[in-house]
This record gives C-alpha cells, structure tokens and sequence, in this order.
C-alpha cells in the first residue's frame, strides 16, 4: 500500500469543491460518466445485433434491416445520421473522459482516441469532396482513405472495433489497475476512493 | 472545455446533416466504393470510365465521360447500359442513365443488378449529336464478401466483453474493499 491510497489522501483527491465540470468528469463523477458512455457504445451494438438478427435470423431484405431505431426513424440509417451522430459522440466522448485514466489505461484509451480522430479525417475527407466538387482518384463518388484498402460495406463494423478494443482494454486497466497507477488516480471507478469518501 | 468540444461536435452534425453532407450516395461511406471496371475507352466523341461495385445484388454502376481529343464536351442525349449474363440464362436489360451534375465532362449513374456470380456482359449506348457509339466489356460479379452470419457473433462479443471486465472489476473491488 502507498501513502497515496491512505483514506485521508484519496479524500483529499475526490473533493468536488473548486472543480470545473472537466475536473468532475475525471474526477468523482468518472465512474457515472463511463457508465454512460458504455451504455451509448452498448446502444450502437445492439442496433449492429438487432441488424444482424434481421438479416441473417429473420431473412429481411438488407434494404428493409435497419436495426431498432432505423425501423421507426429510416432517414437515420439513409442519410448516415445515425453513424455520424454516434461517431461524434464518440470522438467528444473518449477526449472529454480521458483525463481520469492514467498509466497504461490512459494510453488504450488515447489510443482509441486517435483511431477515432482518424475515422472523422475520412469523414472530413468525404464531405470536403462533396463540397468541392471533385472526388479523389478520378471517382464518381467521394472516396475515403480506408476505402481504398477496405471498398466494403464492414468497413463501419471494422472502424467501431478497432475503437472498442483499445476502449475496453484502457477500461480494464482503469477498473482493475496495477497498484502504482490506482496510487495516481482521481476517481471512483476502481472502486477504494468511494470508501474513503464516505 | 466540455462546453467548446460540445459546441464544435454540433457543427460538426449540423455540416453532415446539411445539403453538403446529407447527399444521398455521396456520404454513404460505408455502402462500398465502385470500382473502375473500363477505363479510359474511346468511345464516339467521348473517353469513358465504367465504375461498378461486382458484387451479387443491385448498386449503382457510373459513366464518366470526357471529350476526347481535346474536343469541347458536348453532352450526351442518352447514354444507356445493357448486362446480360454470358451464359445466356437471361436476356439482356437495358437501363437508362440519368445525368449527375460534374464540374468537368459528363457522369451517368443507374442501377444495374447482377442476379448470381457469374461472367457478364456489359454494353454502354452512347449518342450525342456530336456522335456516339457503343462500349462493351466483361465483368466478373463476386460472392457479396460481406461477413455473413458471423457479423450476429461480432456484435455480440462487446456485450460479452464488457460483462467479463464488469464481473473482474467486481471481485477487485470486492477484494479491496475487504483489504479495507
């Protein structure tokens, strides 16, 4: 045990006063936040799971299997909305919260990051095209990098799993850490610091 | 910070979900891009490009046309498409192309289907009152390489990965706050 996860100096690091919302959200309110945020990755793979069913159980037309949400709202799934919507989501979500990891949980999580400031490059990519008027490689669609290489329609299931993974691995390490990084962390979420609030 | 992030991640969706970003095909990034199956063929006036995606089922196939030679581009009156499997199992269907808006030259888009993976026939109609001509090739439709039923097994493992680094987390916790 360290001196740093003494009941007195946990406390100390969880004391919301004087913290920003920033602070917060990387500090006694991280553990929610991330449980949230899981929540909403949890939410777009049920709808990828609930497409699947449809395609592959219920033997719908790929037209007709739009998951959940695209049944009652269809302009979502056409017009992209929904994957662009949640990848946002995930781009703002993953920097806002990364402050509350450290060690090696801090650099998964980055890592997911980086991979997801990427997928928005591709995607800036696209729309410039479309707003310019001319598509890259004499295409007569706008064309992203990663298409190139991947011209498929899983192209949307690799992006979000190359994401998840590094998530779920900085989540793993953050939930259950080595004693050294627990020493240095600010939250709830790995469970001691709740304790030596109360 | 959050606030700022916040407000850029709404222009961000608001630029998506305008004219810009909304277009029907143009955004479907991850529909699959075509791919050139003719390119650069003299063909009247023009030198055209053929994009399609050869997979089974039904896409768009594009036209690009350019004035060949150096000579101005003059729009064509129709430009129309025939498939027809080599095998002869079907006749031929004849598709009309409507025109996209380009900055330079013509595109033509309309949907084509490939029924069954096999060799197939394809033919380009071109007139213009500049000329016009006819373009064949071959093209070769593929299996859909999607993932197939093992895309139920993908997005299910998150769910089970996220249940085993919750039911970890849990004995840690467990174990800590008895060390406590």
């Amino acid at each position: 045990m360290t001196t740093a996860q003494s009941p007195v100096a946990i406390s100390s690091h969880v004391d919301p006063a004087g913290q920003s919302f920033a602070e917060r959200l990387n500090g006694p309110w991280h553990e929610r936040s991330l449980q949230v945020f899981m929540g909403i990755v949890l939410a777009h793979w049920a709808e990828h799971l609930a497409q699947a069913y449809q395609v592959y159980v219920l033997h719908w037309p790929l037209a007709n299997a739009r998951g959940v949400l695209g049944l009652w709202f269809p302009w979502l799934v056409r017009s992209e909305a929904l994957h662009y919507g949640y990848a946002l989501v995930m781009l703002v979500g993953l920097w806002i919260l990364r402050s509350g990891f450290v060690g090696s949980a801090h650099t998964w999580w980055m890592v997911a990051f980086w991979i997801q400031f990427w997928h928005h490059i591709e995607h800036a990519l696209l729309q410039g095209q479309v707003i310019v008027g001319q598509n890259l490689f004499g295409s007569p669609v706008p064309m992203s990098l990663a298409q190139l290489v991947i011209p498929r329609l899983e192209l949307h299931l690799i992006y979000n799993t190359i994401v998840f993974i590094p998530m779920v691995i900085a989540m793993y390490r953050h939930l259950v850490p080595p004693e050294a990084e627990r020493a240095q962390m600010r939250c709830t979420c790995a469970g001691q610091p709740r304790l030596a609030a109360a | 910070m959050p606030l700022a992030v916040f407000g850029l991640a709404v222009a961000a969706f608001a630029v998506h979900l305008s004219g810009a970003g909304a277009h029907p095909h143009e955004m479907a990034a991850h529909r699959g891009a075509p791919t050139r199956i003719v390119a650069d063929r003299r063909i009247g006036p023009y030198v055209a490009s053929v994009w399609t995606d050869p997979e089974v089922g039904s896409g768009p196939l594009y036209i690009m046309l350019e004035a060949a030679d150096g000579q101005t581009f003059t729009s064509p009156s129709s430009v129309r498409v025939g498939v027809v499997p080599v095998s002869g199992r079907l006749s031929e269907v004849l598709h009309d192309a409507h025109s996209e808006p380009v900055r330079r030259g013509g595109r033509f888009m309309t949907e084509v289907s490939f029924d069954r993976a096999e060799l197939w026939n394809l033919r380009v109609l071109i007139a213009s009152t500049s000329g016009g001509g006819q373009l064949t090739a071959q093209v070769e439709a593929k299996p859909n390489a999607s993932f197939g039923p093992f895309a139920l097994v993908l997005s299910s493992l998150p769910f089970l990965i996220v249940a085993g680094v919750w039911w970890r987390a849990a004995v840690a916790r467990r174990r800590i706050s008895a060390l406590s």
